[in-house]
């Protein structure tokens, strides 16, 4: 899996997540997320392996930071730039409703 | 980053106590409510903008009664942000408005990338930010229920955004962010508060820039139950009842006396354009006053003619429905209240020696006494009439024997001239003074002369004009006393009756006299006895008069025109026997009395939608009251509240007596 395959808007179903280290993301546009006074993460996967992480801020605004993914083999890639540099996120599921990723 | 920087540090400065509010009063802010919708049902009806409204002026005035909820070590610190919010009745252009504009959107959801603030980009342009409060409501993807943008920012992009279904209490609202709370907390954000827990993750390092919110780890959900303890701040933990933190609706209750002091930073200083000072614009004294929201004190004369007293506390009428708290005295003059502050009640009332007598009520007690009375001298025709345009600040005005105005004064420590002593102002006066105050160190008074026209002098700050015992002519042939009400700075309207019972009108709009400096506008109608107008917003009047068949009518101007017609009148039913006492204590409030045929006390209301207890019916409130209206004479017998026929001529006053009044 390349860091290529990510694409599109990814929003943080923080409901649904396995555990504390492991999060499910839903397609920003096509999934009907509860109302939540918590903010959701977003994640946009552009090409060239780019990442733009989206935080809620201060005045409940996204707050934005892009990096870059590069691949590190068994669905495993390190975040280069952005709020975490080094940081290795690793791909447990990626169907087309559903992305889920263990963030240590 | 610099003018965020500088906000911070002047909202610190505040925070420590180094800086003090200028605005020591209740601001008032015009919001306007852009609706962007793309379904029907979310164009939200006008009855749920006003609900949001609602909401936000008991948030921030402390009036929400689930404050009692917030668990008590932290009770003491809900605070009063000082600040109400009102849909703006003006646009930019200076048109009337409701407040609201609408516009249907191809955007199915919009995000938080400000698309809903242009219309380039599907939504609606915002209105001058330093004006107004941009309040956008539209959908939004993601669940995400709202967000702001602090102090500082972009004009153009400047406001809160809410979801539809977050907003207000009714029609699209849903469960748990059905109350209104996810503007309460947004517009929080916009007067430059920070999240509770101080947004650093889940960290104990992050601040809220609040000193009296307890260090707290990360935000708090749904509805915990007390205490939540974090970061080492047992034994009481979080105040997750704060409105900066990220609980349900129905959770969220305070904002902290710190979280105001950063709110009142806000607008003295980058926000310093915006809203009005809403308690600076004050009435005459009346018998029925209103010291805050939700809050009512009428004083009235039993047929003992001594002083009694009534209350609304929010909650229940005190001592009971019916019942009264006597207060001593033998008085001539209907009881006359104002407050400069809250919890504070100066009443006066003249005795049968024709003195003025002084009593008040300080927060924990009537001084002198219960029943006791402060003499302040004179020789007094008619009522005295009081405003107060600060806090500690008391304007009194009587009329002597000889008819001439006379004044006295409260400056916060002593009485001037003196404690029994009066300034003399001049004039001829028949009726009684009006006075009215549309700012600090303002005031406009009101005069019928012998000519029977209506005559104005006003103390600019410095010094009275058209000088001390002269007078502004304004012309008419009146009727009634004057009444006047101030619903913005440098803004005046004046109602009295005509020759013919119709009732008329003139305003100063800032710069002149309209219709024309001794012109007035016909408004129809046959009054008996004298109107009353108060306004509750700005641009807003209401006008209550009773009719020639004794019932009572109502009138208002909504800011573009006068209900129900310029000429005509809503009828309220009602058999009444004094003049319509009104109070309004918050926007879209309004509270009246009258006295019936039983002598006892009326009382209805409009809670903003509705007529209580119907548009006709009345709720009693007992008592046998002698003095409710303001021509009661002391000759007049106890009944002497019937009604005054529509008669040409005002009321003869009592003959001059050989005391003057006290200045000599």
């Amino acid at each position: 899996m390349s860091a290529d395959s990510l694409s599109g808007s990814w929003t943080h179903s923080y409901e649904e997540d396995d555990s504390a280290d492991v999060q499910v993301y839903r397609p920003t546009h096509a999934f009907a997320f509860p109302p939540s006074r918590r903010g959701r993460e977003t994640l946009e996967f552009g090409a060239g392996g780019q990442m733009i992480k989206g935080m809620p801020g201060p005045d409940d605004r996204q707050s934005k930071t892009g990096a870059a993914l590069t691949s590190l083999g068994m669905n495993r890639y390190r975040l280069d730039g952005g709020q975490t540099p080094g940081r290795v996120i690793e791909i447990i599921a990626s169907e087309p409703d559903l992305l889920k990723i263990r963030m240590p | 980053m610099r003018a965020r920087d500088q906000i911070e540090m002047q909202a610190q400065r505040y925070e420590l106590g180094e800086l003090s509010n200028e605005r020591t009063g209740v601001t008032r802010i015009p919001v306007i409510v852009h609706v962007v919708w793309n379904t029907a049902p979310q164009n939200v009806s006008d009855a749920q903008v006003t609900s949001q409204i609602e909401v936000l002026n008991r948030d921030f005035r402390r009036t929400n009664p689930d404050v009692n909820t917030t668990p008590a070590p932290f009770l003491p610190l809900a605070t009063d942000s000082r600040i109400e919010f009102v849909l703006a009745s003006t646009d930019p252009n200076g048109a009337a408005t409701n407040g609201i504009e609408r516009r249907q959107t191809s955007t199915a959801a919009f995000t938080a990338n400000d698309a809903m603030k242009s219309f380039g980009t599907g939504g609606l342009n915002a209105w001058p930010q330093n004006q107004y409060l941009n309040l956008w409501v539209c959908p939004l993807a993601g669940g995400l229920l709202g967000y702001a943008q602090f102090p500082g920012g972009p004009a153009a992009t400047d406001g809160v955004v809410i979801q539809q279904s977050a907003f207000g209490t009714v029609g699209t609202a849903t469960a748990p962010f059905n109350l209104g709370r996810t503007a309460t907390h947004e517009i929080g954000h916009w007067l430059n508060l920070n999240h509770i827990w101080g947004d650093d993750g889940t960290g104990c390092s992050g601040t809220d820039n609040v000193a009296d919110t307890p260090n707290q780890g990360g935000y708090n959900t749904g509805a915990p139950t007390f205490p939540r303890v974090s970061c080492s701040n047992g034994p009481n933990g979080d105040m997750y009842m704060n409105y900066m933190d990220y609980v349900d609706d129905r959770a969220m209750v305070m904002f902290s006396a710190g979280q105001v002091a950063r709110m009142q930073a806000c607008l003295d200083g980058v926000r310093s354009s915006i809203g009005v000072a809403a308690g600076a614009n004050r009435r005459s004294s009346s018998p029925v006053v209103d010291w805050g929201p939700n809050r009512i004190d009428a004083f009235v004369l039993g047929t003992d003619r001594a002083l009694y007293h009534k209350w609304w506390n929010g909650s229940s009428w005190g001592p009971s429905v019916t019942g009264y708290e006597a207060m001593g005295g033998i008085c001539t003059s209907v009881p006359q209240a104002v407050s400069w502050g809250a919890n504070r009640l100066d009443v006066f009332v003249t005795g049968t020696d024709s003195a003025l007598y002084h009593k008040w009520w300080n927060g924990a007690s009537w001084g002198p006494s219960v029943t006791g009375y402060e003499y302040m001298g004179g020789a007094c025709v008619g009522d005295p009439r009081i405003v107060s345009w600060d806090a500690n600040r008391l304007d009194v005005f009587v009329l002597g024997t000889n008819r001439a105005l006379y004044h006295k004064w409260w400056n916060g420590s002593n009485w001037g001239p003196s404690l029994t002593g009066y300034e003399y102002m001049g004039g001829t006066c028949v009726g009684q003074p009006e006075i009215v105050s549309w700012g600090p160190n303002r005031l406009d008074v009101f005069v019928i002369g012998t000519d029977r026209a209506l005559h104005h002098k006003w103390w600019d700050g410095s010094s009275w004009g058209p000088s001390v015992t002269g007078y502004e002519r304004l012309g008419g042939v009146c009727t009634s006393a004057p009444h006047a009400v101030a619903w913005g700075p440098n803004r005046l309207d004046v109602f009295v009756t005509g020759t013919d019972g119709a009732l008329y009108h003139k305003w100063w709009d800032g710069a002149s006299w309209g219709p024309s400096l001794t012109g007035f506008e016909r408004m129809g109608g046959i009054c008996v006895g004298e109107p009353e107008v108060v306004s509750w917003g700005p641009n807003r009047l209401d006008l209550f008069v009773i009719g020639t068949d004794s019932a009572l009518y109502h009138k208002w101007w909504n800011g573009a025109a006068w209900g129900p017609s310029l000429t005509g009148y809503e009828y309220m039913g009602g058999v009444c026997t004094s003049q319509p006492r009104v109070t309004s204590w918050a926007s879209n409030r309004l509270d009246v009395f009258v006295t019936g045929t039983d002598s006892a006390l009326y009382h209805k209301w409009w809670n903003g939608s509705a007529w209580g207890p119907s548009v006709t019916g009345y709720e009693y409130m007992g008592g046998v009251i002698s003095a409710f209206k303001t021509d009661f004479r002391p000759e007049q017998p106890a009944h002497g509240i019937d009604m005054p026929s529509a008669q040409p001529t005002p009321p003869a006053l009592p003959s001059p007596v050989a005391m003057g009044m006290g200045a000599s």
